[in-house]
């Protein structure tokens, strides 16, 4: 078992506290945060796995760690680490968790909260009756056969778009990498993933996915918000969830194939959690391929549940497409490795960046953004608890220069599940959320109870230390008054 | 000395689901543990054994055998609905695991089921004996 130890913290700006290297460290850490943030962020062990991390071959730069940083399997989640191929960089399934590609799609609608306030019950009951959640939630399409997955798997979102009818191209040119991750190859997945991927497209799954109806109650930057279709009290949709059990089998299946690796390469690892193998070895090629198909499967299954979506709304309100207007304003991955090119001591580099819990954030005028939204940045959706709100932010400059175009994910848990359920004892909280004007429908009360809003930091102070060190900027704020959970 | 009794119980943790689990022997660890990973997922105490399923994992180490063990458990409910309530019979010899669960299907009616599983991880996982008891820790990432 890998030893817990103290690590040593330095505050080198007003948002950013650094690890000096020492001992293994290739670089040094780097975590983001806030004297308030970083208070919590010292109690648990994540400071010590930034600094683990930063003992991975290949690694630029720094090990860092967004706000909402706290224990992961190996990396914490909240982590970015970039590792160069052409120096030994390596690739760990542990830099992209379990779920891969775990990401979050945010919907704007023409609706104003004055359309849905009196429906929203019945709206939300709808969407509980119709996108599956919870444990073994599957069949919200027809099962695929073990062919019509493999397609999906290489061609992620535009599979359910072009073959099936389930959204628009404008869905997919709204998708980070167009829904659709290069180098999926099935033939490197297990049978037992393509079993347990058959049934799930189109399904939420449980913990902390939802599917939540909001409203814009905050505007920051009006501008950017009306360019995105967004002004004060419209309604809009996000859904976060990811890969299913086919992403975690994924996972699952390479980590064994890692441990292997770490032998056969010689690679010195502080926490075996941290297992990997070089980008261009067999072992990491194979990996990166397998990853590309689970990630496109969430894509694909963010993009069907966005119909399903479309198809319950319409019905409720008994309005047409265009009445509705829900577009999709972006779908970002927050569980993923993938290869850009960033500028690192004024060269190009093309890197593998994992993010694990973090998001990719460019800021306008980057080339690997659509043309639609190049002249403001790409929109970053950073969900926070199901009773306060939720934010969009917009890449800023900041972000290439400090995070490899990375920046935070949510807004961090405060509590254990354990002990929130201990707090929801005696308690009606489907009763107390709707005095907080939020209607919620789960698939287990115990759900509900390890999600209540106590149990998560408040993402507000997540999100003003990213805008504060110039890495992304609140462009408006999304407040909860519908939620479905597994 | 009397000998140690199987048990388990859920512990704290942040972000995500763990318990502890103790007992005599690895065969009763592994069995111990699957009673565990059932009450996070569902309400064991619903479940009728009333049907057995019979599973067999390999593994290189004890604690890679457990994962797998505990998986094969866990997908019995992911991709069948069925639900184990315990072990009827269990066997670790050298690389296998193998043994019949008790169970039955999933019944709306009757069962309450709690919080869906990404993985069994081998977070600080370690299973040994200490002075005749065998105990672990199993974190499952939610």
């Amino acid at each position: 078992m890998a030893q817990h130890q103290q690590v040593q913290l330095e505050r080198v700006s007003e948002f950013v506290w650094e690890i000096p290297r020492t001992g293994g460290m290739r670089v040094p850490g780097r975590i983001f945060a806030s004297p308030q943030l970083m208070r919590e962020i010292e109690k648990d062990k994540s400071p010590w796995q930034v600094a683990n991390v930063a003992h991975l071959p290949g690694i630029v730069n720094a090990s860092l760690a967004m706000p909402d940083i706290h224990w992961g399997y190996g990396f914490p989640i909240g982590g970015v680490a970039a590792t160069d191929p052409l120096e030994g960089g390596v690739v760990s399934p542990g830099g992209v968790g379990y779920d891969i590609n775990c990401g979050v799609r945010v919907l704007r609608t023409r609706l104003t909260h004055a359309d849905v306030k009196n429906r929203i019950q019945h709206l939300i009951d709808a969407l509980f009756a119709t996108v599956p959640t919870g444990i073994g939630s599957s069949h919200a399409i027809k099962a695929l056969s073990a062919h019509e997955l493999k397609r999906l798997l290489v061609e992620g979102a535009e599979y359910v778009v072009r073959q099936r009818g389930l959204g628009s191209e404008s869905d997919l040119m709204h998708t980070e990498e167009g829904g659709r991750l290069a180098g999926a190859d099935p033939s490197v997945v297990s049978d037992l993933a393509i079993k347990r991927g058959r049934k799930q497209v189109g399904t939420l799954g449980s913990g902390n996915h939802f599917l939540e109806v909001g409203v814009a109650d905050e505007i920051f930057l009006p501008e950017v918000a009306g360019q995105l279709g967004v002004e004060l009290g419209t309604v809009c949709v996000l859904i976060h969830c990811g890969s299913r059990g086919f992403g975690y089998q994924v996972c699952d299946d390479y980590l064994s194939v890692m441990n292997r690796a770490v032998i056969k390469y010689g690679i010195e690892l502080p926490d075996r959690q941290l297992c990997c193998a070089p980008v261009e070895s067999p072992e990491g090629k194979s990996y990166l391929k397998a990853m590309a198909c689970a990630a496109n499967y969430a894509w694909a299954n963010r993009q069907t549940i966005t119909h399903l979506t479309r198809q319950t709304f319409m019905e409720v309100l008994g309005i047409g497409p265009s009445d509705l207007g829900m577009n999709l304003i972006y779908d970002v991955c927050h569980n993923i490795a993938k290869f850009e090119e960033h500028d690192v001591d004024g060269s190009p580099r093309r890197l593998c960046v994992h993010r694990k819990g973090a998001t990719r954030a460019f800021p306008a005028g980057d080339r690997r953004i659509p043309e639609s939204l190049r002249d403001i940045g790409q929109p970053v959706l950073v969900p926070g608890d199901m009773g306060r709100y939720s934010y969009v932010l917009i890449g800023a400059p900041g972000s290439l220069t400090q995070t490899f175009g990375s920046t935070c994910h949510g807004a961090g848990r405060m509590m254990s599940r354990k002990q929130a359920k201990r707090e929801s004892k005696g308690r009606n909280l489907l009763a107390e959320m709707a005095e907080r004007g939020v209607v919620v429908r789960a698939a287990g009360m115990r759900t509900v109870a390890e999600e209540m809003p106590y149990a998560y930091k408040d993402v507000s102070n997540v999100v003003d230390v990213m805008a504060g060190a110039g890495v992304s900027d609140k462009v408006f704020r999304l407040k909860p008054i519908g939620v479905i959970k597994g | 000395m009397p000998k140690p009794v199987a048990g388990h119980r859920e512990i704290d943790h942040t972000a995500d689901l763990g318990f502890e689990v103790w007992a005599p022997d690895l065969n009763t660890l592994h069995a111990a543990s699957v009673r565990a990973l059932a009450e996070l997922c569902y309400d064991r105490a619903a479940v009728i054994p009333r049907e057995e399923r019979f599973l067999s994992v390999l593994g290189d180490s004890h604690e890679e055998r457990l994962v797998r063990w505990l998986q094969a458990v866990y997908l019995l409910l992911e991709s069948d609905m069925w639900l184990a309530e315990d072990v009827a019979t269990i066997r670790c010899c050298g690389e296998e695991v193998r043994g019949r669960v008790r169970g039955e299907p999933y019944d709306p009616e009757r069962h309450t089921l709690h919080t869906e599983i990404k993985a069994i991880t081998y977070h600080d996982m370690r299973v040994e004996c200490h002075d005749g008891e065998w105990e672990t820790t199993v974190i499952v990432d939610v």
